[in-house]
């Protein structure tokens, strides 16, 4: 196809399927379109790029998130109090003001904090190897491997966003603090447990502080109906000094969800079947193709909220730290003490050598304008001398 | 329902209650622009709270010549632009949220990587136009851009997108139109 017999440009097909041409123009372009594979496919694509963009969702407000409740003269002030109380002002402040009494009163060491790489399970590095392999309408297999599920599928994700909710839909979180005696086989036995339950790290982090004891922070999403079965393993790692457990019934959101889907499907079926059997006016028809097209992009939206809720659903979050053991031992540095008098002796002639030379530059600098003054100086000095010791004499 | 431009009315008249309808109408969707356009999370939520902050400062001096939803967008998406030029730094869309996790960070992180790649004045127009749903004309008026360098630079996101997201769907669209 070229572009003299093409009369619809591609950008057109776009702006028609927004519902953003002009009437007379839809028309134009809805009549190409019917007659027109290449415009099909082009619709086709463009509608599965905004399904795809729709795939992108964040989490969900913050409950403390609220509407302002000052009048706007105080917006300044408020603005202020909001600022100096955000844990990222705050801690910086507590983290220097700490800083400071170390250093005053105690040796420092900086503490090394080591981001751990999630390994060959890591799901960005699959999520990276599956994507270059295959093409996208079976990336919802592969989500399923990314997730650890042994048959490629995304498992009850799919089926639970694909039906009506069935009992209570409950999403969990758990907390655990875990004291090891052996730290070194607590990752390699973390990623046992998840490989076992089928779960996978979300993050993971390990802080290895000289002078104190290691510690391992990750977030692991397991299977919910696994979930207690992981948490009897974790806890096998050590001895449980902390553990709290949460779950927010969600049950009322999915059944919203499900009613409001079920009920824009209808509204697309209803408004298709008066498209095919239209008798109308042309701009009877567009105003149905524009309904349509909004009542699509809404059951889109919404299909989409429903298999994330679901996924939260299906998948716990356990918050896991690990603290190691602590054996206290002395510590005297890097360095030998002999090393360590050497160095001070040396560091002490260096600083001698540097005052004296000091001493001697500042002497060369300023000596040569000292002099050039004295000349300058030293005749009308003589002269206010030999009149005051004259006065005197008088 | 009443709608948005008559609680804005109200808001102009002094009425808290239509203020928090309003609140609570958007609180998702301004919530939602600024998590997607930062890092973190404390910040978006700060910046979603002055622009509720603006909307309600500025109710003296509302006019309802455009939707409100465009007016909200065009006040939060300058207190973006505003807070941007203050850091000196445009947020990196590909950096991984510090939030606790998104309910689905594969999917998320799929096409975060994907937006991140295309360009950054064609980013804004798709994400406005796929996420806030605003109309070309208002992405228009927003980015005071023509209206069909809007749509272009739309079509021309999408299509990125399009040989990223969806690599099996070939070139069709430039086979069918000899690129135009």
């Amino acid at each position: 196809m070229t572009v003299a017999e093409h009369a619809v440009n591609p950008e057109e097909v776009m702006a028609y399927l927004d519902g953003e041409l002009p009437a007379e123009r839809a028309v134009v372009v809805h009549a190409h379109m019917t007659s027109c594979d290449a415009c099909q496919r082009l619709a086709r694509e463009l509608r599965g790029v905004s399904r795809e963009v729709t795939r992108w969702s964040v989490e969900d407000a913050p409950a403390a998130f609220t509407a302002p409740l000052r009048p706007p003269s105080d917006v300044r002030s408020m603005r202020w109090f909001r600022f100096a109380w955000r844990p990222a002002v705050l801690a910086p402040a507590a983290a220097v003001a700490g800083v400071l009494l170390v250093a005053v009163f105690g040796p420092f060491r900086a503490a090394r904090s080591v981001e751990i790489p999630v390994g060959p399970d890591s799901m960005v590095q699959r999520l990276e190897e599956s994507r270059s392999r295959a093409p996208a309408r079976e990336r919802e297999g592969q989500m399923g491997a990314v997730m650890g599920r042994p048959d490629g599928n995304a498992g009850s994700v799919g089926a639970l966003a694909a039906e009506p909710s069935k009992g209570p839909m409950v999403t969990r979180t758990v907390t655990l603090r875990i004291v090891a005696k052996d730290f070194d086989s607590a990752r390699p036995a973390v990623d046992r447990i998840l490989r076992d339950v089928s779960g996978f790290v979300g993050q993971i982090s390990a802080s290895a502080a000289r002078g104190s004891a290691r510690s391992l922070t990750a977030t692991l999403r397991v299977p919910a109906d696994r979930l207690d079965a992981a948490l009897a393993a974790l806890k096998g790692l050590g001895q449980v000094v902390e553990e709290s457990q949460g779950g927010d019934d969600v049950t009322e959101q999915a059944v919203d969800l499900d009613a409001r889907l079920t009920n824009a499907r209808n509204t697309e079926k209803r408004l298709t079947d008066v498209l095919q059997h239209r008798t109308g006016k042309v701009g009877d028809v567009l105003e149905v193709e524009r309904e349509i097209a909004r009542v699509r992009g809404e059951i889109e939206r919404m299909d989409a909220e429903r298999k994330n809720l679901a996924r939260r659903v299906a998948y716990a979050t356990v918050t896991l730290e690990i603290l190691e053991e602590r054996r206290a031992d002395l510590d005297l540095g890097p360095l030998p003490v002999s090393r360590q008098f050497r160095n001070a002796i040396v560091d002490g002639f260096r600083g001698a050598f540097e005052s004296a030379l000091g001493l001697a530059l500042f002497g060369a600098r300023v000596g040569p304008a000292l002099l050039l003054w004295g000349l300058v100086l030293a005749w009308p000095v003589w002269l206010v001398r030999r009149r005051y010791r004259g006065s005197l004499r008088g | 329902m009443t709608t948005d431009e008559a609680l804005m009315l109200q808001v102009r008249g002094g009425s808290r209650d239509a203020f928090e309808s309003l609140f609570e109408r958007y609180r998702g969707p301004v919530w939602r622009f600024f998590r997607r356009r930062t890092a973190e999370a404390a910040r978006a939520e700060e910046l979603a709270q002055d622009t509720f902050v603006a909307v309600l400062q500025g109710s003296a001096r509302y006019e309802p010549r455009a939707s409100f939803r465009s007016y909200l967008f065009g006040v939060a998406y300058n207190i973006l632009q505003a807070d941007r030029r203050k850091t000196r730094s445009v947020e990196p869309l590909d950096a991984e949220p510090q939030a606790p996790a998104t309910p689905d960070p594969d999917e998320a992180m799929w096409v975060r990587q994907a937006l991140a790649q295309i360009d950054a004045g064609d980013r804004e127009i798709l994400m406005l136009r796929e996420y806030e749903q605003l109309s070309y004309q208002e992405i228009a008026d927003l980015r005071r851009l023509p209206l069909n360098t809007v749509r272009s630079r739309l079509f021309r996101a999408r299509m990125a997108l399009k040989s990223m997201l969806m690599p099996d769907a070939g070139e069709s669209a430039k086979v069918g139109h000899d690129g135009r």
